[in-house]
This record gives C-alpha cells, sequence and structure tokens, in this order.
C-alpha cells in the first residue's frame, strides 16, 4: 500500500524534497557536531556551519541551475569532461597546490579554499562512461568492445587515485562503473569474469599495503587494539550506543568532543545516532531510502541510454556512497574516508552532489 | 523489423530485471544496516559504554600535606607547588621539532622525549616536578599540546637537617621513611573522589570547576627539636666523624626533666630532598633509635648508681682493683689504668672495669636487672619513630659471675643511644621516671589541637639523695677523670666515657670499638642531658674520652652561649608579614630591615616560618614559600 501511496507521487518532487530536507539536516548536523571544534581551532563555532550554510546555497543554486540545462551537451562533450577529470587529479599531486593530511594528498589548496577533485572527477567520468556505453551500446556483448574498452579509460582514474592514495573512492568508482555495465546489457559472463579479476585485484592490493591489511583487520574486532586501530570505530560504537532510543538531544553529543574524530564529517552519522537516537538514524536512512527509490523510479523511465546510463551511475554511486558510510560507522566495512552525501561537512562533496543531482532531474525532463 | 522490435523488449525486460536486481541489492544493505544500527543502539550498546567510561574520570582532590615543624614553629617539612609538564601526543604533528625544544627547556635526553611524544595516547607527562623556571620557561613557550598542572612536592628547606628523624614522602606525598611514615594518617591530607568529564584532548569540561569544595588540608605535625640544636649536633658530630675518620656518629639531646628530644642527629647525612639518590638504605636510618650496641663503660654510672641505691657501697667504700689484672674463672679482666685500692669516685674516675665487677658482685644479679629494667633498658622507650630497637638485657638467672662482670662495664650487653639518653635523665633529673617523645602537639588545618603531650608525673627510680650523689660523682668525672675534655668553662658538666667492644663472629673486633660519652649540664641542676656515640673511630686510642666527649662539650658549649647571645639581643623585633607579597617585594623588605630570609619557590608567599608576630630570634632565617598566584 505504502509503494502504491509513493508510485502515486512524481519523483521527482520526492528526490528534491528529500535532498532538501537531508541537506538541511546535514547542515544542523554539521553545527552540532563541528561547534566545538570549530571553537578550538577557528575561534568561531559556526565557523563550519557558515562554510557549509554557503556551500549548501551554491549547491541548490548549481542544483537548480543543471536541472534545466540541455543534456546533449553533456553527451556531445563527453571526452571534454573525462579530460577535466583527470586534470583535476593530476593537480592534486603538484607538490605546491596539493594539501597533505592524514597521509594522504587528496586536496586542492586554493587561497583559504580547498578543493576534493576526486569529488568532482567522479562525475565527470561518470559522464564520460554514460555516454561511451551509449555509443558502444550495440557491440555491448562483445567482450573488448562492451567490457574492455570501457574499464580501459578508467585506469588513469584508478592510477591516479591510488598514488593519493584514496582507496575507498577508487572502490567506489570501480562498483559503479562495473554496475554500469552490467545495467548497459553485458553478458553475464563477462560480467562474472570482471567482478573475479576486481576481486583479486583488490586484494592483492590490500595484501600489497600492510597498513590496509591492519584496517581490514581492525575493523573485524575493534576491541583488540582500542586506543590504536580500533579506537575510531569503537569511539563510534559508543555514540550509538549512547543515543539509544531517543538520542541525548540535539548539541548534547559528548563524543564529539575530540573522542570521535572527524565528527562532523565521515563519522557525522554517528553524531546522529548519537543525538537524535535511533529515531533520528532510521528518519535519515529512510530518507535516502526515499532518494534512491525516487532515483531509480526516474531511471525506469528515462527514454534514452545516455539519460539512463548516468542516472543509473549517479544514483548508484550516491547509494553506494551512503552504504559505505554508514557501514563504516556500524563497523561493517573498514574506514574508508568516504563522506555521507548531502551531510557529511565538505564543499566539495555536497556541491558536486548537488550538481550530479540537477543533473538527473535534468536528464529526467530530457525528452527523446 | 518485428524480430528487432522482439529482440528490443526482451532485451529491455532483461535491463529492467538487472535494475531492479541492483536497486533491490541496496535497499537489502540499508535494511541490514537499518538492523545494525538498532542493535547498536539499543541491544548490544553496554560494551561500547564501558570504553567511554574511560572519559570520564574518576578525579582524586588531595588536601594540601601537612607540615612538620620543630618546637619554635620552624617549617622543617612542608609541600610546595611545582610545575609538572605533560602532553598531548596525538594533538603534536612536528614531533621532531618538540623534541628539540622540550629535550632542551627540560634538560631531558632527547630520545626519550621524542619517545613520549611517539606515544598514541592524549596524555603523558614529560617531566613532573619540574623547577619554577623550567615551568615559566614551558609557559612562555606557548606551545599547543603542552600544558602544565601544578603538584604538591615535599620540600625540606634546611636539607639533611634531622633528615633521618623527618623521613620523606614518595612522589604521591605518601610518608615512606621516619615520622613522615609514622604519621602519615595525620599529615596526609583528605582525599576527595570528583568525577570530571573530559574531551578527547584531556581538557576538563566541568564548567562549575570552583564551587568544588577543597578537600581538607593535613593536619601539622609540631616537633620538640629545637632546630638550632640540632644543627649544632649535626655539625659537630660530623666534624668529628670526619676528624677520627669513623664510620658513622649519631647523637641526642633531650630536657632530662621532661623528656622532650631537642635533637636527634646521625652522620653520614639524609637530604630527604634527595631521598631517591640514596643507595645505602642505612643512611636513612635514625641511628640513636635505630642502632643498638654494647655500650662499655657508660654503663658504669647506672651500676654506682645502683650500689648506692642499694646502700652497698657509700662514700668510705674502698674497693681492691689489684693493679688492673683479676682472675675470674679462667677469664682475666683487665684495666686501662693500673689502680690498687679505689674509692667509688676513683673507680669512676679511673673507669676501672675490677672495680665494676666487684661492685656488681655486692649487688645481686636480679636487683641489678630489675634496676637496668626501670631505667628503660631491654625495652622501647615508645618514641613514636618507626624502627626502634629495644636491645638486649639477658635474663639474670642466666648470668655466670664472668658475665657479670661483664655486664658491669656494659659488654654482653646492647643498648640504643635513647635509652642512655632515657636513663642518664633519670639519674639526673633526681630520680623520677620520663619518657623521651618528639611530638609536642598536632594541630588540624583548622589551628585546632588534636593532639597535645601531656606530662604526667614520673614514677620514682631512685631516690633524690642518690641521684644528687651521683651528679656529683659523674661532675668528678669530668674534672678529674676520663671525661675531663668534655669540660665547658663556666658550666658544670656531668659524664661518662664509654668505649665498647664489637662483637665479631670470633669473638670481639680488635679494631673496631664504638665510642660514646653520656653526659648533662649544669650538673647541679641538669638541664640538657646528651649522649654522643662515634662508631668505629681509625687509629690508636680509640676511647670515648678522645672522640665522643669533645663533640658533646662543643655542642653544649655552643648552645648554651647562643641561648645566652638571643637573651642579650632582648630587643627583640616582631617578625614582619610577608603573605601574599611577591618576590621582588620580600626581597626588598628583607634588605630594609636586615632580615635573613630563605625563599622557596616563586610567585607569591603563601606560608612563611615563623608566623607573622612572633618573636625574631638573632639570625634567625625567616623560609618562605612562594607559589604562582593565579
Amino acid at each position: 500500500m505504502l509503494k502504491s501511496y509513493l508510485n502515486s507521487i512524481e519523483p521527482r518532487i520526492i528526490f528534491i524534497i528529500s535532498t532538501i530536507t537531508l541537506s538541511i539536516i546535514g547542515l544542523l548536523m554539521v553545527f552540532s557536531s563541528s561547534s566545538i571544534v570549530a571553537m578550538e581551532n577557528h575561534a568561531d563555532s559556526f565557523f563550519y556551519l557558515k562554510r557549509q550554510g554557503l556551500f549548501l546555497l551554491l549547491g541548490l543554486v548549481i542544483m537548480g541551475a543543471c536541472s534545466s540545462i540541455n543534456t546533449n551537451i553533456l553527451a556531445k562533450n563527453y571526452k571534454f569532461f573525462y579530460i577535466i577529470g583527470i586534470v583535476l587529479l593530476i593537480l592534486v599531486l603538484v607538490p605546491i597546490l596539493g594539501r597533505k593530511s592524514g597521509g594522504a594528498t587528496r586536496w586542492i589548496q586554493v587561497f583559504s579554499f580547498s578543493l576534493q577533485p576526486i569529488e568532482i572527477a567522479k562525475y565527470m567520468l561518470l559522464i564520460f562512461i554514460a555516454q561511451h556505453l551509449n555509443i558502444k551500446n550495440t557491440r555491448i556483448k562483445e567482450f573488448k568492445i562492451g567490457v574492455v574498452s570501457t574499464f580501459l579509460p578508467c585506469i588513469p582514474y584508478i592510477l591516479l587515485l591510488l598514488m593519493q592514495p584514496d582507496f575507498g573512492n577508487t572502490v567506489l568508482i570501480c562498483v559503479t562503473i562495473f554496475a554500469m555495465i552490467i545495467l548497459s546489457g553485458a553478458k553475464l559472463s563477462h560480467i562474472f569474469g570482471i567482478f573475479l579479476v576486481l576481486l583479486s585485484s583488490f586484494l592483492s592490493l590490500i595484501y600489497i599495503a600492510p597498513y590496509r591489511m591492519k584496517r581490514v583487520m581492525s575493523f573485524l574486532d575493534p576491541y583488540e587494539d582500542p586506543q590504536g586501530t580500533g579506537y575510531q570505530i569503537i569511539q563510534s560504537f559508543v555514540s550509538f550506543a549512547k543515543g539509544k532510543f531517543f538520542g541525548v538531544g540535539l548539541g548534547n553529543s559528548s563524543q564529539k568532543l575530540f573522542f570521535l574524530p572527524q565528527g562532523y564529517n565521515d563519522f557525522i552519522f554517528s553524531i546522529i545516532a548519537e543525538e537524535l537516537g535511533f529515531i533520528g538514524s532510521l528518519l535519515i536512512i529512510i530518507l535516502f531510502g526515499l532518494l534512491i527509490f525516487s532515483g531509480f523510479k526516474m531511471l525506469e523511465r528515462a527514454k534514452d541510454l545516455f539519460s539512463r546510463n548516468l542516472i543509473s551511475g549517479i544514483i548508484i554511486l550516491t547509494s553506494l556512497q551512503i552504504i559505505i558510510n554508514i557501514s563504516v560507522t556500524i563497523g561493517l566495512m573498514p574506514t574508508k574516508g568516504v563522506p555521507l552525501p548531502l551531510i557529511s561537512y565538505g564543499g566539495s562533496s555536497l556541491i558536486f552532489t548537488l550538481f550530479a543531482f540537477g543533473l538527473v532531474l535534468a536528464l529526467d525532463k530530457r525528452k527523446n | 523489423m518485428n524480430s528487432f522490435i522482439k529482440e528490443f523488449k526482451e532485451k529491455d525486460s532483461e535491463l529492467r530485471k538487472r535494475i531492479n536486481l541492483i536497486k533491490y541489492c541496496i535497499f537489502l544493505f540499508l535494511i541490514v544496516i537499518t538492523i545494525k544500527v538498532f542493535s547498536l543502539q539499543l541491544i548490544y550498546n553496554e560494551e561500547p559504554l564501558k570504553f567511554s567510561k574511560i572519559q570520564t574520570n574518576p578525579f582524586q582532590l588531595l588536601g594540601n600535606r601537612g607540615e612538620i615543624r620543630d618546637a619554635n614553629g620552624k617549617i622543617l617539612a612542608v609541600s610546595v607547588a611545582y610545575p609538572s609538564i605533560h602532553l598531548n601526543p596525538r594533538e603534536i604533528k612536528d614531533k621532531v621539532y618538540y623534541a628539540k625544544i622540550l629535550s632542551k627547556t627540560l634538560s631531558l635526553p632527547r630520545e626519550q622525549v621524542l619517545k613520549k611524544l611517539n606515544k598514541r595516547k592524549y596524555f603523558v607527562w614529560i617531566k613532573r616536578l619540574a623547577s619554577h623556571k623550567e615551568g615559566d620557561k614551558i609557559l612562555s613557550l606557548n606551545l599547543p599540546g603542552v600544558g602544565i598542572k601544578m603538584e604538591y612536592k615535599r620540600d625540606y628547606p634546611f636539607g639533611h637537617l634531622a633528615g633521618q628523624v623527618l623521613g620523606h614522602t614518595n612522589l604521591d606525598q605518601i610518608g615512606m621513611e621516619g615520622l613522615e611514615y609514622k604519621f602519615n594518617n595525620e599529615l596526609a591530607g583528605s582525599k576527595k573522589i570528583i568525577t570530571l568529564t573530559k574531551d578527547g584532548k584531556g581538557k576538563i569540561i566541568t564548567d562549575n570547576f570552583s564551587a568544588i569544595e577543597n578537600p581538607e588540608d593535613g593536619s601539622n605535625v609540631n616537633l620538640t627539636i629545637k632546630s638550632k640544636y640540632q644543627f649544632i649536633l649535626e655539625k659537630e658530630i660530623a666534624r668529628a666523624v670526619k676528624k677520627s675518620k669513623a664510620l658513622r656518629g649519631y647523637g641526642i639531646i633531650i630536657n632530662p626533666n621532661t623528656g622532650e628530644i631537642y635533637a636527634m642527629g646521625s652522620y653520614p647525612f639524609f637530604n630527604p630532598n634527595k631521598y631517591s639518590e640514596y643507595e645505602d638504605l642505612s643512611k636513612k636510618r635514625n641511628l640513636p633509635a635505630w642502632n643498638t650496641f654494647e655500650p662499655g663503660s657508660v654503663m658504669k654510672s647506672f651500676l654506682v648508681a645502683s650500689a648506692i641505691e642499694e646502700g652497698v657501697v657509700n662514700d668510705k667504700t674502698i674497693i681492691d682493683c689489684e693493679m688492673g689484672k683479676r682472675r675470674i674463672g679462667k677469664y682475666i679482666v683487665h684495666d686501662v689504668n693500673k689502680k690498687g685500692n679505689l674509692n667509688i669516685s676513683g673507680v669512676l674516675n679511673f673507669s676501672s672495669n675490677i672495680g665494676a665487677s666487684k661492685i656488681i658482685e655486692k649487688i645481686s644479679n636480679n636487683k641489678y636487672y630489675s634496676f637496668l629494667k626501670n631505667l628503660g633498658f631491654g625495652s622501647k622507650t615508645n618514641i613514636q619513630l618507626p624502627g626502634e630497637a629495644k636491645g638486649i638485657l639477658i635474663n639474670p638467672e642466666k648470668w655466670s659471675q664472668i658475665q657479670a662482670a661483664n655486664i658491669s662495664f656494659g659488654q654482653g650487653m646492647s643498648v640504643t643511644s635513647l635509652q642512655l639518653a632515657k636513663a642518664l635523665s633519670i639519674i639526673a633529673n633526681g630520680g623520677v621516671n620520663i619518657e623521651p617523645y618528639l611530638i609536642k602537639s598536632i594541630t588540624n588545618s583548622k589551628g585546632e589541637i588534636i593532639f597535645e603531650k601531656k606530662l604526667n608525673p614520673g614514677r620514682r627510680i631512685i631516690s633524690y639523695t642518690t641521684s644528687k650523689k651521683m651528679r656529683k660523682l659523674l661532675k668528678s668525672v669530668v674534672e678529674d677523670g676520663g671525661g675531663f675534655k668534655a669540660q665547658i668553662e663556666g658550666v658544670s658538666v656531668s659524664g661518662k666515657t664509654g668505649t665498647g667492644q664489637v662483637a665479631t663472629k670470633g669473638g670481639y673486633s680488635k679494631e673496631r670499638f664504638i665510642v660514646s660519652f653520656i653526659g648533662f649540664a649544669p650538673s647541679d641542676s641538669p638541664q640538657l642531658v646528651s649522649v654522643i656515640t662515634i662508631d668505629y673511630p681509625k687509629g690508636e686510642r680509640a676511647y670515648g674520652g678522645r672522640w665522643a666527649a669533645p663533640v658533646f662539650k662543643k655542642t653544649i658549649e655552643k648552645i648554651l652561649i647562643d641561648e645566652e647571645k638571643v637573651e642579650k639581643f632582648v630587643k627583640a623585633k616582631d617578625v614582619p608579614s610577608f603573605l601574599g607579597k611577591a618576590k621582588r617585594e620580600v626581597i626588598k623588605i628583607a634588605k630594609e630591615k636586615n632580615l635573613k630570609v630563605k625563599i622557596i619557590g616563586n610567585g607569591f608567599v603563601k606560608k612563611q616560618s615563623p608566623k607573622p608576630g612572633n618573636i625574631y630570634q638573632f639570625q634567625e632565617e625567616i623560609s618562605l614559600f612562594l607559589e604562582p598566584g593565579i
């Protein structure tokens, strides 16, 4: 009954409402979880709130603007977008521009603003792959043309990401592209083959770099080293446990008092769980569910292949980010560094997620 | 055409299946996540909360430890706040730079600092109880991640003065030795446990911190010790030990009428400020109460007292000292001064062993034993010090003739200096029992007296006549006999020397002697009793008369001269108040008023000793304890 009721509502409305609701909750939680850190680091408890508010406004404007563009421009210039992504990822590795943080260089620093290129580049790659699959559609069942030629352009991205290193986004991109190939009709045997290749290459990556191994092990049993590798996960668990059903109340989290590093970023879901309780966690998950649900509705009714490909790419990428981020906070996956879309603090992520959602709305409007 | 459409439709339905598959996968994941979130928040939420408790630390507030003061209120032990420097390694990024700066400022090895910086902790002590100078430097460097916590440290302003009596505390201000140990419960401030919430960086986030009431400070222990006497005694003992190249020396000064211990010293010294630097634990021992030895001829004083008390000798008694050789069974008793007939005074003056051996034969063993027992030999004096020894006094049933002879001149039994001082006090004070004591009173932090030594009239041990006779006899020993080096110009002195043999495995050592002098002054109305012991002086003529008597003389002489000087200095000034004044101001006032001050700590004066309004003693040093202001 619920489903038929939801089916009766225009998916664009569900999509827009859940997006705006989530980003406003995000803004609130960024403020709540960052005010103390902001006071400590910037002597202004509104520091992160102000910036995030600005990003949100900018993002919503971009989303509105994108929702009415002619998406043919995207399809036509798909190679250009591909190159923009590559250039951005190369810029990170330029020593004067790149900003190191926690052993990895993932940021470009321009004056006081910093940019996380992968947040933009991943959508650039999606646009490219969407059009690429569109062009190769008729020969999608051939292994070389359909599968290999789709994966090849991803390799420079992957290599550049691994140089940062950014293991989390590498996985994210690979899995998204993989899903896009599945949805564009590749043969099951080919898909299974790629799956094995991807799996084995990730396993070997983990095997080569022992610190990844350590991270992977730590999420399996965080209590083994509660002060070391298991620290973040346990502190996240503490947040969840403290939240119980109704939460400790907005602004009352004690875990954000530097116990949970990145409480306004990667671990913001834990702070939500602590302050708003299971009710709050459930509300966030339901809102994301509605977002994904309406996204799929638009995917299913897409009129052309390019739209279908790009919508599926964006929706799957967003879904994966949500799943990975929350799974990390609840100890189902190793710590990754993937932000929670619309909620986590960060201009690059927020603005370009909204940019991509704008594209989804534009593609949905596109008449064949 | 038809087939193409058909194929397209087939393909389309295939793709719809795939879309649904992925969609369901995603929603399945979301459901799994919801279940896990549910279980984390509402079902398995106890284990993680244990880790959360670490963050609300029970924090112990400790009242300040009380002071130990001398008889004039001068502070001998006090707790002063020092800066302890800690850091948060997780907050510090440039560890090499920090290691460089911190090792230089705090003069610590760089590797050690770096090791601490690399710990994956939020709180690490880098240097506890650093100097105020170091604390100020750290403060001025203003390094993020480095903090200062004021911690109290025990300070002994006079260094080794009465070090073995005072003992010391450990880093946590718990008494480990001496009075600090014995009176730990009284001195220690009360504890109060409060729960403090700290943030992840270790910062306390309790907002009503000032509202927390401080726990009560510990009580102050007031001693009978007079610093001046203690200082003179220690100085003279040290001088004698060095001059005689002895192993060690110790002494005690006591008021024979009350039992107040004015001074109690041991050399080599023990400076409780540096307690951790002493490997040889025996240096921490308060030897006058702890060490037992065979006292030798000093015991003849008690023998004669007993004989007079029993009426077995009088002024007319003549004893044949057999020209220095007496055979008892298969043993021969020797005298250094070979004499024939001697009266009692002569036996003491020439310290005749043969004379003593004949006197003990006149008293019954049982009677002499119970006499010694009454004087306090063979049992503890119950002075409140840890590790007091009781010595050895064998049951009289077991005394053979030669053993009795030995006991008559102080061999075959062992005593402590404290016991000698007590026994001599009874002989000197007119014959009544006294209890030596160190603790005059204990006052709590509010100034209320919670303990005060009450003097009870002592039990009579010997008659007043005997006491008077003994004063005279022992005065003669100093004036005409073996104790002549104890003579003080203008003051009559009574006393007795002793040279105790030291028992080793195969009999008595031919080299090692423990030499003593026991005495009192003035002879007619004794005010001070002192027992001086020098252990193992080197070289020929290792006699009590040679080494111990001069220590007695110089010590008592200086004390009495000093007292006189003070009396002359009657135009006494009042001690001004320095409380709350800054260091610079203190120095200025001291200069203006020509006062000697000793400044301990930094900042503002929190305590002073002697207290304002007290009479300023001649050349007295005023101790000022400073603490950084807020």
